[in-house]
């Protein structure tokens, strides 16, 4: 019994390397979109739902609770409070918007804002899913940038939706220069919130806190955008260049809208 | 079918989870319902519940078809062996088998993405996975009470090969 069971998964081990092998001699991987629907779509709800609750106790569970004698007094507070609060968040959610707009009027190559409502799922990637997609003009390729720098770059495009490549993610790699020195390196994602600055020399004096801006020679990214600060310069006997860490000007993980930009 | 269709559901809410109330490390839910899913099932149905839950998660990532196939299918195929093995199963052993099957399971995907993609994951901190492994024993524990995977006799599902 044990031998049959073994023998079955011996054949469905050859199948996958199979399938494996083959995706690899070909060069690309073979998506199926098709069952990825219902988990977009549930995403896109859930990140609905999850924004009126959130909005639901900002205005209205932080001021019930109130003593009985004090309501009818603080009614009249309260209701100013919502309106309070709603205005803020109106507030900080046009500031947001107005930043990734206002690079409109500057950039002739701006595309589009979207909204991200999705993540990778998995540890292995770092992706956004933006509620954009081939309808609104995405390409492969294009650049998302949001309030404070580059995000990331386009990666899968959908009608609807399209899949962001941040630049923590190992896939990525970015043509930046050293603020300071205008040295030139590539900066590649190191699969969590933060980057490796690749390639440069131990000659090279690079201080903590530098700030790292895009070179625009890997002819995606535009040039002269502020994309992170060094967090840490370690000079290894072993090694040949210097290995660096660089934070993102943009904190990826709690981003919320990102303007997309042309090649 | 009925049963295949309610875990397949819960493998979509489970990956709509992670990729949308976790900013940082995720557990990796889906692995756990698999596990259960081949306790409760048998082994063959488990191994194909994994082969589409893997499929499932190697589409949304988008690089290469396989390597959350093979990771997942491995998985429902040792804790149904290791089951029926052992004479006893309680939340312990079964977090500690999932906790090792984890462990597999992100070494072979580890594995698939370095000799059969362009993608080299050699520079990603080994923290990541560690966090990943202990989140998804953590998860293990708690799904344990509410899907008792350990009362299911699988000796019965046999016959099937």
């Amino acid at each position: 019994m044990l031998k049959r069971k073994l023998l079955f998964f011996a054949l469905f081990i050859f199948l996958v390397f199979g399938l494996l092998t083959y995706q690899s001699i070909n060069g690309k991987g073979t998506f199926l979109d098709l069952p990825l629907y219902p988990l977009r779509l549930l995403e896109k709800g859930a990140s609905g739902i999850i924004a009126g609750v959130e909005n639901f106790f900002s205005t209205y569970v932080m001021i019930t609770g109130k003593e009985e004698e004090n309501r009818n007094l603080l009614k009249k507070i309260s209701t100013l409070q919502q309106e309070l609060n709603s205005c803020r968040e109106i507030e900080i959610e046009n500031q947001r918007l107005a930043n990734i707009l206002g690079l409109k009027s500057v950039r002739p190559d701006y595309i589009t804002a979207a909204k991200v409502f999705a993540r990778d799922p998995t540890n292995w990637f770092q992706t956004l899913w933006i509620n954009k997609g081939r309808k609104d003009g995405l390409t492969k390729d294009m650049v998302a940038i949001g309030d404070y720098g580059p995000v990331g770059r386009v990666r899968r495009v959908n009608e609807n939706v399209s899949g962001i490549l941040l630049i923590t993610d190992v896939n990525s790699s970015v043509a930046v220069r050293l603020q300071s020195s205008r040295v030139e390196g590539i900066l590649e994602g190191r699969g969590d919130n933060t980057c490796y600055l690749k390639y440069i020399s131990k000659e090279v004096e690079v201080k903590v806190g530098e700030n790292l801006i895009t070179s625009g020679l890997d002819g995606i990214y535009p040039g002269e955008l502020l994309i992170g600060h060094i967090s840490s310069v370690v000079q290894k006997e072993e090694e040949m260049f210097q290995v660096i860490e660089v934070t993102p000007a943009q904190y990826l993980h709690s981003i919320e809208e990102v303007a997309i930009f042309k090649r | 079918m009925k049963q295949f269709s309610i875990y397949l559901l819960f493998a979509y809410l489970a990956l709509t989870v992670q990729a949308i109330f976790f900013q940082g490390i995720k557990p990796d839910l889906v692995l756990v319902l698999v596990c259960f899913y081949a306790l409760r099932f048998g082994q063959l149905e488990g191994i194909v519940f994994g082969t589409i839950t893997g499929m499932l998660i190697d589409s949304a990532g988008g690089s290469i078809l396989g390597p959350n196939i093979l990771g997942k299918a491995a998985a429902a195929f040792l804790i149904t062996t290791l089951k029926e093995n052992l004479f006893q199963w309680n939340i312990y052993i079964n977090t500690l088998i999932i906790m090792l099957l984890s462990v597999l399971d992100v070494f072979l995907t580890y594995i698939c993405y370095e000799f059969f993609s362009k993608i080299s994951f050699a520079d990603r901190p080994l923290m990541i996975s560690v966090t990943q492994i202990f989140y998804t024993s953590a998860a293990s524990v708690i799904l344990y009470v509410f899907l008792k995977p350990g009362q299911y006799n699988l000796m019965a599902k046999d016959e099937r090969f």
